[in-house]
C-alpha cells in the first residue's frame, strides 16, 4: 500500500485566500457560528409565555453557552416589562404567617423609607401625647375616680356597720365582724352569755354585714377591669389621634395602591392597639449624643413588627426590562431563600424581617441561569427548583426544616408567585441522566438547546470564524491578529476538532491561545498577534502539559520500555494508545503479543482475565476470533489456543482500536511470519475483516513517531491507519516534515489482508476457485496452522488401542 | 430639706397579721430612699381574733369577697406562725436590700398598744394595713397642731414626692403648717369620717404632737384609713404602761 502524500497528513489555510491582512479590517462579529439550532431553542424558550418551556443548554465546555444564553435572554428581557416589587410584612393576626405584599415596580423601598418614617415620628409623637397635660389630667381623673369608688364603698360599709355597732377585724384569712356591746368587742363567752333574741339579732346583722362586705370587696376587680377599659379607650384616643395623622400624610400615590392602602390600615390599627410600644422606647432611649428629633425609632427591634421587608427592589437597580440572574452557587437558601435565626437567651428566634430573598425572587419576572452540575450537587436545591417551578410559587424551606435538625421557632410566608423562565446550562451525560432518572426533569424542561461542537471548515465558515476571533480579540483589548496567525489559529481548530474537514467550536480554548500570543507578541514590541505568536503558544502550552509524555518516551528510548522500531518479529507489534490528561491527549506505542497453540478453540485476552482490559477491548478481542473462525478452515473445528497481551501495561486498557494489531500479532503468530516493528498500527476490524476509523488518529500517529524520532528515523517506519480516518488527520507540522523528507508514512488500509500484507511483506492471499488460498501467502499459512492443529487435536481424540467394535485390543 | 439629708430614721413595722404587714413592707421598700434607718419588725397576735372565732355563725370574708368558715383558734394559730415566718423573712430580705440592720418580735395582746409600746426607742411605728384595691391614694398628713412640729410634716412631703401621689393636709381646727393646701376640721369625728372617704396610700401623724394622741383614736385611724399609717411619736403618746406591769402588782407573797 502506497503512503499517504503530505497534503492528506495535515490540512493548512492559506493566508493568503482569507480576504484581510489583520483583524483590524474586519467588521465586528458577536454572534456565533454553526449554533442556530442551539440559539433556536433558547430564543423560543425566552420568548414563549407559557409554563415549564424551561430550556436545558447542552454542550461541550468552551462553546460560549453562557454567553451566549445571557445574550439572547439579555436582548429578550430587554423588551419586557420591569416585574413587579414584593415585600414581606408582619401578618397582625398571625405573627408565624408573613404576608407577601405585590407592589408596582419602584414602590417596595419607598413604601419601607415610608413606614421607618412613621414610626420615627410615632416615636416621638405618643409619648409626647401621653404626657401631655390633656393625657396626664384624663388619666388622673379615672385613677381617682377609681380609687375614690373603691374607697366609697368601703367607707359606707364600714358606716353601716359603725352604725349597727358592728366591728370589723382583720385576720390572716380575711375579714371577720364581730358585734360591739358596750363600746366592747363580744367575745364568744360574752355572747353565750346574751339571751337568745339578742343572739339572733346579733346573728342576723353579722351574717347580713358579712353578705355586704363581701359584695363591696366583689366589685373591686370589676371596677378595676372598668377602669382599665376606660384607660385603654383613652390611650387608643389619644394613640389615634397621633396614628392617624402620620399615616394620612403618606403619599397619595402610596395609598392608592390597594394592598397598600389595606397594609397601612392595619397598622394604624395595630399601632393604636400597641401604642405602649412606643412609650416604652422612649423610656429606653439613651440619651446619645444626639438629641431626640433625630432619634431612629425604627431601628428598635421592638418595632420590627412595622418593618417591610423588601424581597425584590426595583429601584436599586439601574436597569430596564426583566432580570437576567446568574446564581454561581445555587445552594438551596441562595435558590429559594432563607429564613435567617438569631440567637436570644439561647433560643434561635426569627420573625418575617429575617426573611432573605433568593435567586428566584430576584430573577422573578425574568430569567435564571444556572449551571446543572451546580444546582444537581446542591442538597435539596435541585428538588426546590422544581418544586417551585411545578407550584409557580416560591416557598421557603430550610435545609435544617427539612431534615428536622433543629426544633424552633419558624414561619411559614405566603408563597410568592413565580413567573420565571430557567435555563440550564451542563453537559450531555447530566441532560442524558435527568431524561433518564428525573420524571419531572422532561416536564419542567420542555425544550433542549444542543450546542454544535464543531462546524464545517467551508471557505465561508473560515471567514465568519475569523471575524469572530477578530472580534474577540478587541472586545478582550489584544492586539489585532494578521491573517497568518489567524490562518495558524484556524489550523489548530481544525486539529482540536479531530477532524480535517471541520472547525472546533470550543471558542475557550482557542481565546486562550490568542490571549496567550498576545502576551508573546507584547514580548517582541509587536503591535500585531503574528503565526509564531500563536505557534509559540501552542507549542508551549504542549510543553507545559507533557511531562507525563516526555518520561513515557524516555522509558522507551531507555528501552525501560520495551518498544522495537526496527527489525522483524513473529507474534509482535507496535500498537497505540491515546493518554488523556484533562483536555491534553497524547499517544503512546504499546507492544502487543500473541502466542498460539493447539487448543480448544480458546482466544485468551490477558488484559480482560485480569480485569484490565475494558469491556470495549474485550468485544474487539472477541470480534477479531470472530473473523479467526469464520474466515479459515471452516471445515475442521477450531482448535487454537491464543493469548494476546499489551505488554508493559499496567493500567486499563479499553477500547477497540487495538484490535486491528491484535489480529495482525495472531495472524504473525500463526503463519510464522514476521511484522516489521518498525510500523506501528490502530484501527478497529470487524468481523469481515474490514479495517475501521477510531479516534485520536493523530495523537497516536504522533505518539509513535516520537519514539522513532528519538531512536533515529530510517525511512521504513510509519503507521497503519484505517483509510476511513484519512479525513481526521491534523498531523504536526514535525510528523509532515518528516513525510515530506521521506522519512515517516502513514499507511491508509481497508483491510486486514492489506495491512497483513504491508505488515509481512507477504501477500495476505485470496482465495482461488477451488476455495484454497495461494500458497506461501499468509492466509494460507494461516489456514495449514489451524488446519493442522485440528488434525492434532482429531488424533488426540481418536481412541487408542480399539477396535472398530470399540473392544480392546 | 428632706428626710434623705437628715440622721437615719429607724423605722418599725407592726402588724397583726402578715397581710397587713405585707402591704407595710411594700410601702417601706418604696420609701426606701428616703429611710435609711434600721428595721424593726412586729407581729401582734391579737387575742381578740382567736376570742370570735368561735362565734356561732362566724365566717371569713377574703379580700376577693368570698365568703369562707372561720378557722378553728388552733388553725389561727398556725396561720400566725406562718404569718410569722413570712413577715421576718420579707423583712429580712427588705433589710438585706438597704443593707440595715433588722430585728423582728413578736407581742400578744393589741396592735395598737402593742406596737405603741414596742416602738420606744425607734423613730416611726409603720402600722400595716392591707390593701381594699391596687389604685395609689394620697398621702394624707394629719397635721400638729403648732408649727414647731415639722418632723411629720416634712415625712409627709417625702413620702409624697417618693410615692408620686398628691399630699393632703388635714387638721383639727386651723393651724399653721409648712404645707399651704389643708382641710380644716371642727371635730375628730368629720376629720376621721374626711379619711374614711379618701383614697390614701398613707397616712402620717405625730402621736406625741397630736391632735390624735391616744391609741383609741389611732385605731380608730388604722380602721378608717384602710392603708399604712406612720406613727412619729408613737411612745409618746397616750402614757402605756410596760406589758410585764400587771395591775394589781402580783403579790409576792410578803405582807406589806
Amino acid at each position: 500500500m502506497d503512503a499517504l502524500s503530505t497534503d492528506k497528513l495535515r490540512r493548512r489555510c492559506d493566508p493568503a485566500s482569507l480576504p484581510f491582512a489583520s483583524t483590524t479590517d474586519l467588521a465586528e462579529r458577536h454572534e456565533l457560528i454553526g449554533q442556530a439550532r442551539a440559539l433556536d431553542a433558547i430564543s423560543l424558550s425566552s420568548q414563549m409565555p407559557h409554563r415549564d418551556f424551561n430550556v436545558f443548554v447542552v454542550g461541550p465546555n468552551g462553546t460560549g453557552r453562557h454567553t451566549a444564553a445571557l445574550k439572547l435572554l439579555g436582548n429578550e428581557a430587554s423588551k419586557r416589562t420591569l416585574p413587579a416589587d414584593w415585600v414581606y410584612v408582619n401578618n397582625f393576626e398571625a405573627a408565624h404567617k408573613p404576608k407577601a405584599l405585590c407592589l408596582p415596580p419602584g414602590t417596595a423601598l419607598k413604601l419601607k423609607r415610608t413606614m421607618q418614617k412613621i414610626v420615627d415620628d410615632l416615636g416621638s409623637d405618643i409619648p409626647a401625647l401621653f404626657e401631655s397635660e390633656e393625657y396626664q389630667t384624663q388619666r388622673r381623673a379615672f385613677d381617682q375616680e377609681l380609687g375614690e369608688a373603691q374607697e366609697a364603698s368601703m367607707a359606707d360599709f364600714a358606716d353601716r356597720a359603725k352604725a349597727e355597732d358592728v366591728a370589723l377585724l382583720r385576720t390572716p384569712m380575711g375579714f371577720m365582724l364581730t358585734a360591739i356591746r358596750g363600746g366592747e368587742l363580744v367575745k364568744t363567752e360574752d355572747y353565750q352569755k346574751l339571751d337568745e333574741d339578742e343572739q339572733a339579732e346579733i346573728d342576723e346583722k353579722i351574717r347580713r354585714l358579712q353578705e355586704d362586705l363581701a359584695s363591696v370587696l366583689r366589685q373591686a376587680p370589676k371596677r378595676e377591669k372598668d377602669h382599665r377599659k376606660r384607660v385603654e379607650e383613652l390611650n387608643a384616643q389619644m394613640a389615634e389621634r397621633a396614628v392617624s395623622a402620620r399615616v394620612a400624610e403618606v403619599e397619595t400615590e402610596l395609598q392608592a395602591i390597594q394592598v397598600v392602602a389595606g397594609y397601612l390600615e392595619n397598622v394604624r390599627e395595630d399601632i393604636i392597639s400597641n401604642a405602649e410600644l412606643f412609650l416604652q422606647a422612649a423610656a429606653e432611649k439613651s440619651d446619645g449624643p444626639f438629641p431626640e428629633a433625630i432619634h431612629k425609632f425604627h431601628r428598635d427591634p421592638m418595632f420590627d413588627r412595622y418593618v417591610v421587608n423588601v424581597m425584590v427592589p426595583q429601584d436599586g437597580e439601574p436597569r430596564e426590562g426583566a432580570p437576567v440572574l446568574t446564581e454561581d452557587l445555587p445552594t438551596l437558601d441562595r435558590v429559594t431563600g432563607r429564613i435567617e435565626h438569631a440567637s436570644h437567651m439561647g433560643s434561635l428566634m426569627t420573625n418575617f424581617t429575617m426573611i432573605r430573598p433568593g435567586a428566584l425572587h430576584r430573577a422573578n419576572g425574568g430569567y435564571l441561569v444556572l449551571d446543572a452540575r451546580r444546582i444537581l450537587s446542591e442538597p435539596y436545591a435541585w428538588d426546590a427548583l422544581k418544586r417551585c417551578l411545578k407550584n409557580q410559587a416560591i416557598t421557603i424551606t430550610s435545609m435544617a426544616e427539612r431534615l428536622s435538625l433543629v426544633s424552633t421557632t419558624s414561619l411559614e410566608p405566603d408563597p410568592i408567585p413565580l413567573n420565571l423562565r430557567v435555563v440550564l446550562i451542563g453537559d450531555r451525560m447530566l441532560y442524558t441522566l435527568l431524561v433518564l432518572l428525573d420524571p419531572d426533569f422532561s416536564e419542567l424542561f420542555k425544550l433542549q438547546a444542543d450546542f454544535e461542537d464543531v462546524v464545517d471548515r467551508t471557505e465561508d465558515n473560515l471567514i465568519v470564524f475569523a471575524r469572530l476571533l477578530g472580534s474577540f480579540a478587541l472586545r478582550e483589548g489584544l492586539r489585532p491578529m494578521t491573517a497568518a496567525s489567524v490562518a495558524r489559529l484556524l489550523d489548530e481548530a481544525t486539529r482540536l476538532a479531530d477532524d480535517s474537514k471541520k472547525l472546533s467550536l470550543r471558542l475557550g480554548a482557542l481565546s486562550d491561545f490568542i490571549r496567550e500570543a498576545d502576551h508573546y507578541a507584547a514580548g517582541r514590541d509587536s503591535d500585531h498577534i503574528d503565526d509564531s505568536d500563536i505557534e509559540r503558544a501552542v507549542t508551549e502550552r504542549e510543553k507545559r502539559a507533557s511531562r507525563i509524555k516526555d518520561r513515557i518516551q524516555e522509558a522507551i528510548t531507555r528501552k525501560t520500555v520495551l518498544i522495537d522500531t526496527d527489525g522483524a518479529q513473529v507474534g509482535q507489534i507496535n500498537g497505540l494508545a491515546v493518554i488523556g490528561l484533562g483536555d491534553y491527549r497524547f499517544g503512546r506505542p504499546s507492544r502487543i503479543t500473541a502466542r498460539v497453540r493447539m487448543g480448544a478453540g480458546k482466544l485468551v485476552d490477558i488484559e480482560r482475565e485480569v480485569e484490565l482490559g475494558g469491556p470495549l477491548h474485550s468485544k474487539g478481542v472477541m470480534i477479531l476470533s470472530g473473523y479467526l473462525t469464520s474466515t479459515y478452515a471452516l471445515d475442521v473445528p477450531f482448535s487454537l489456543h491464543a493469548s494476546l497481551v499489551f505488554e508493559q501495561s499496567y493500567g486499563g486498557i479499553d477500547g477497540d482500536s487495538a484490535s486491528s494489531a491484535e489480529l495482525y500479532a495472531l495472524l504473525s503468530a500463526l503463519s510464522g511470519l514476521p511484522i516489521h516493528q518498525g510500523i506501528a498500527v490502530t484501527g478497529s476490524v470487524n468481523q469481515t475483516g474490514q479495517v475501521q476509523a477510531i479516534g485520536g488518529v493523530n495523537e497516536k500517529i504522533e505518539g509513535f513517531f516520537e519514539t522513532c524520532a528519538a531512536r533515529g528515523l530510517t525511512g521504513d517506519q510509519g503507521v497503519l491507519i484505517p483509510k476511513s480516518n484519512i479525513e481526521h488527520l491534523m498531523l504536526r507540522s514535525d510528523v509532515v516534515d518528516a513525510a515530506e523528507a521521506g522519512k515517516f508514512r502513514v499507511i491508509p488500509i481497508e483491510t486486514i489482508d492489506q495491512g497483513i500484507a504491508v505488515l509481512t511483506g507477504t501477500e495476505a492471499g485470496v482465495r482461488d476457485a477451488s476455495g484454497a488460498f495461494p500458497d506461501g501467502t499468509v492466509n494460507a499459512l494461516v489456514e495449514a496452522k489451524l488446519r493442522g492443529f485440528a488434525e492434532t487435536r482429531k488424533a488426540f481424540a481418536r481412541p487408542t488401542g480399539k477396535d472398530s467394535d470399540g473392544t480392546d485390543k | 430639706m428632706t428626710l434623705q439629708s437628715r440622721s437615719p430614721q429607724r423605722m418599725l413595722i407592726g402588724a397583726g397579721c402578715f397581710a397587713d404587714a405585707q402591704a407595710a413592707l411594700q410601702l417601706a421598700e418604696r420609701i426606701a430612699g428616703i429611710l435609711a434607718g434600721d428595721l424593726g419588725g412586729l407581729l401582734v397576735e391579737e387575742t381578740i381574733v382567736t376570742e370570735v372565732v368561735d362565734l356561732p355563725g362566724q365566717r371569713v370574708v377574703t379580700s376577693s369577697g368570698t365568703l369562707v368558715v372561720a378557722p378553728s383558734p388552733q388553725q389561727v394559730r398556725t396561720l400566725i406562725e406562718s404569718d410569722a415566718r413570712a413577715f421576718r423573712d420579707t423583712l429580712s430580705g427588705l433589710a438585706q436590700s438597704k443593707a440595715c440592720k433588722w430585728s423582728f418580735e413578736r407581742r400578744h395582746g393589741d396592735l395598737i398598744g402593742g406596737g405603741c409600746a414596742a416602738a420606744v426607742g425607734w423613730d416611726i411605728l409603720l402600722l400595716g394595713h392591707r390593701g381594699t384595691h391596687r389604685q395609689d391614694g394620697k398621702v394624707v398628713l394629719i397635721a400638729p397642731p403648732t408649727v414647731a412640729q415639722q418632723s411629720a410634716v416634712e415625712l409627709a412631703k417625702d413620702l409624697a414626692e417618693a410615692l408620686h401621689v398628691d399630699l393632703i393636709v388635714v387638721s383639727l381646727g386651723a393651724v399653721e403648717t409648712a404645707v399651704q393646701q389643708r382641710e380644716p376640721f371642727a371635730s375628730e369625728a368629720d376629720l376621721l369620717a374626711h379619711i374614711n372617704r379618701t383614697n390614701a396610700s398613707a397616712v402620717v401623724l405625730d402621736l406625741a404632737a397630736g391632735p390624735l394622741h391616744t391609741h383609741d383614736q389611732l385605731r380608730h385611724l388604722l380602721a378608717v384609713a384602710r392603708c399604712p399609717v406612720l406613727v412619729l411619736g408613737a411612745a409618746q403618746g397616750e402614757p402605756s404602761i410596760a406589758h410585764t406591769t400587771h395591775i394589781p402588782p402580783v403579790s409576792d407573797g410578803s405582807e406589806p
